[in-house]
């Protein structure tokens, strides 16, 4: 039917509209549609957004986020965390710790990989042979310090035995890289299997156009029903601000990695979800604990008191952080909170006078360009270091040089002072590789030079203790132990901020910030 | 030359701090770095590591992405592919703005559409790429929603860098093309010309740009040398998978061979832009005859 325009209608319906919007401020609630619940739709092609492409699809092969989070939508687990980061079930339905060493899972049975192939113990011995063989993956580092063998029970049972025992296996078989892939898929197509990935996920391989985009699509034969969504396209947004003009354009739905001021105006922005919440990598000042001044204690609790955290968080962060009491924060295992250091210049000074220090002194402080809010941390942290007369110069390098020195064996390098930040899961674990005396660079990742043996005996028993009860009372010991050491200037634990579209609904976010997709996840059209 | 640009990125490229094995996993143990730094044959004395990559460039291998695993010279093929495109698309636009801003200020010389073209051009030159960028995805994507807001893969994804990158070097082609039009019309053939009693429409365009053109052609070859390995910001802001973009990432990542791969290929590219500038003074003034 063709509309016929006249002037006289064209006007009563451009008067009738600019009546409705000069009302509508002032009709405002009276005229609002009453809010209805909304109804999970079928269908939606829900676009995220990374920061770069990604590389593999292998979960052997994986390390770098993006092609972490592709994969989350293409493989299944043995065991899973949920949104309290708790292990749950996955292709495993059930699992019993025999001895300290040894194992046992039952399978989910029925299952099938994307090509076909009979999801079963086999499947799950090849990928774990895999981890551990010849061949070495890049992911093998996470498997050979622990998994001894992997055997098959019976068809739907499998058996796994650590070389040692170690409290977080059962967290290892949650990682991605634990992710199940088809053992068909992978001996037929070897170094091609990029191209033909094949797991037992919510959603199948669609296509991956290198530096565009990667798709994949509804498994409408999934194990635990089919997802709402159609696909899941990832698009790489290498430049933030053109992620979050994205967002607001309604071209992707969801998008990670937002700096403080983007959180602000997301915040205000009707058509954006904003989720915070706390994330797992600490960030810290590093001091070298074998080189004077830094070599005493009194000195590094000097500075612990000297810096305003709070003030960091609230000014630097917009409040999207968390100030840190001490050498852990609230989401790793085992963490228990301790008393930190107070910021007391005062009591900064007096430290120092009995250090020999009252006139202060001078040092360097290296940081890097890679995280945006750097350099304003590190003024702030001269500017508050000064107030207690110590003189910090800054040198800001770029990431890869920075990393360069920071390599360097503690016992040699010429680094003073520098920003730092790191996480790990579980703070037994954390201590050992960041402040173990065994963790010296280059051979660890131990910059600082601390070393403490009492304590590396704590968290090394503390590692091979399944009891959760006990680990923590050990991981407490450690906190308490090495909190008041000062080893680094604690700051705070930056949190994860995620926006997503407010017609995406039921994604799960973790405790952590990660994003994920469920069968229960659907996008309004 | 081609040795020589090879030999100096080498050169660099090993001498500036950090090592792409550490970038990848900055908290792997030495011996982890060591092992994987062998499996990449990053492990042997630079000379001959030199000596193995221009052996294999020479036979068209420019070897295998340390960050990606995935052959150099498919990651380039594939992306020179859409910077060629960006660029050849931005220099048309930049060409048929640039020129008609230039003659257009040249013959009204002094005039207010002179003085507006002028101060339109330096304000063009002055403003920064990313800025330009980042408002004209506000306007057209995140307002309008005319435009998408990053990618390639249609079209209207070429459109806002297209504007970006062809604004700017409009900008420097229209104060070529307008000094170099003043300079044409002062001389003593058009006044001749004039005096002939030809249409001034004919001397404009027929005998004065004509000459004029030459100059401009030099500036937009040089132009187009330069976007093919300098548009890394626009790209990046567009999200669009050019070679700029790739080469960032790959300085940052210490990806050496992508870096090498990339150098030399955008050398290449240049050369050739050159020698088809050359040859375009050939058509635009045919008194250049090459023998």
């Amino acid at each position: 039917m063709a509309l016929r325009l006249t002037r006289r209608s064209f006007l009563q319906t451009t008067a009738a509209a600019g009546l409705a919007v000069a009302c509508a401020p002032a009709a405002g609630p009276a005229l609002a549609p009453k809010p209805t619940a909304l109804t999970p739709v079928k269908g939606g092609n829900l676009i995220v957004a990374t920061a770069a492409d990604l590389i593999t699809l292998d979960p052997m092969g994986a390390g770098d986020g993006p092609s972490n989070f592709a994969m989350q939508f293409l493989y299944d687990r043995l065991l899973i965390e949920d949104a309290d980061l708790k292990l749950q079930p996955q292709l495993a339905t059930s699992w019993e710790q025999t001895s300290d060493k040894v194992y046992t899972f039952k399978l989910r049975q029925g299952v099938k990989f994307h090509d076909g192939t009979v999801f079963d113990a086999n499947a799950v011995k090849a990928h774990f042979d895999r981890a551990i063989g010849p061949e070495k993956p890049l992911a093998s580092r996470s498997y050979i310090p622990w998994l001894e063998k992997t055997e098959v029970v019976d068809a739907y049972t499998v058996r796994f035995t650590t070389k040692v025992p170690y409290a977080f296996f059962t967290r290892l078989l949650a990682g991605i890289s634990s992710a199940i892939p088809s053992p068909t898929a992978v001996t037929k197509y070897g170094k091609d299997y990029l191209k033909n990935p094949s797991g037992t996920g919510i959603f199948k391989f669609g296509e991956w156009v290198k530096d565009d985009h990667f798709v994949a699509v509804r498994n409408d034969d999934y194990w635990g029903g089919a997802p709402f969504l159609d696909k899941v396209t990832i698009r790489p947004f290498p430049d933030p601000q053109a992620r979050i003009i994205a967002l607001q354009a309604g071209e992707i739905q969801y998008t990670a990695d937002i700096t403080p001021e983007q959180t602000e105006t997301l915040r205000k922005d009707g058509r954006v979800n904003v989720v915070t919440k706390q994330g797992i990598s600490n960030t810290w000042l590093g001091m070298n604990v074998l080189k004077k001044p830094f070599d005493d204690i009194r000195v590094r609790q000097a500075l612990n008191h000297a810096i305003d955290k709070q003030a960091i968080v609230k000014n630097i962060y917009n409040g999207d952080a968390v100030a840190l009491n001490g050498m852990a924060s609230p989401n790793q295992i085992g963490f228990a909170d301790t008393q930190g250091f107070a910021y007391d210049p005062a009591k900064a000074k007096s430290l120092l006078a009995a250090a020999g220090l009252a006139s202060g002194f001078t040092t360097q402080l290296l940081s890097s360009t890679r995280y945006p809010k750097d350099l304003e941390l590190m003024q702030f942290v001269q500017q508050q270091l000064k107030e207690v007369g110590v003189t910090a110069n800054i040198t800001q390098k770029e990431f890869a040089a920075f990393l360069e020195d920071l390599r360097k064996d503690p016992r040699n390098s010429p680094v003073q002072m520098w920003r730092d930040g790191r996480g790990g899961s579980n703070v037994a674990d954390y201590w050992l590789s960041t402040f173990g005396c065994k963790a010296f660079r280059p051979a660890g990742a131990n910059t600082n030079g601390s070393c403490d043996e009492g304590i590396d005996a704590i968290a090394t028993q503390a590692v091979g203790t399944v009891d959760e009860a006990k680990y923590n009372e050990l991981a407490k010991q450690v906190q308490d132990r090495a909190t008041p050491l000062a080893h680094s200037v604690w700051l705070f634990l930056p949190h994860n901020v995620v926006a997503t579209s407010k017609k995406l609904h039921d994604p799960l976010i973790t405790r952590t910030g990660t994003f994920r997709v469920e069968t229960k996840t659907w996008m309004e059209p | 030359m081609l040795i020589g640009i090879s030999l100096v990125t080498f050169g660099i490229l090993r001498s500036i701090p950090g090592d792409p094995v550490v970038i990848m996993f900055p908290n792997a143990s030495q011996e982890a770095v060591e092992r994987i730094r062998g499996e990449l044959g990053l492990n042997g004395p630079l000379p001959l590591q030199y000596l193995i990559y221009v052996r294999s460039a020479v036979q068209g291998d420019l070897g295998t992405s340390i960050r990606t695993r995935e052959p150099v010279a498919e990651t380039l093929a594939r992306r020179l592919r859409f910077t060629v495109i960006l660029t050849f698309l931005s220099t048309l636009l930049a060409l048929a703005i640039g020129i008609a801003a230039g003659v257009a200020a040249a013959v009204n010389q002094d005039t207010w559409l002179d003085h507006l073209i002028t101060f339109g051009a330096v304000a063009l030159v002055s403003l920064p790429g990313f800025w330009l960028s980042l408002v004209l995805l506000m306007l057209f994507a995140a307002q309008l929603h005319l435009l998408p807001a990053g990618g390639a893969s249609t079209p209207q994804h070429f459109v806002l860098p297209v504007v970006v990158i062809g604004l700017g070097a409009a900008a420097v082609i229209a104060r070529f093309t307008r000094a170099s039009m003043l300079d044409a019309l002062r001389q003593d053939h058009i006044r001749t010309v004039r005096a002939s009693g030809v249409a001034e429409r004919l001397v404009i365009y027929k005998h004065a740009l004509r000459n004029a053109l030459n100059p401009v052609v030099s500036v937009a070859g040089l132009e187009f040398g330069f976007l093919l390995g300098g548009t890394a910001i626009v790209e990046s802001i567009f999200s669009f998978p050019g070679i700029g973009r790739l080469m960032v990432d790959a300085i940052y990542t210490r990806d050496y061979p992508m870096i090498q791969g990339g150098i030399l290929v955008v050398a290449v590219a240049v050369v050739l832009v050159n020698l088809a500038t050359d040859l375009c003074y050939a058509l635009v003034n045919p008194r250049i005859r090459y023998s």
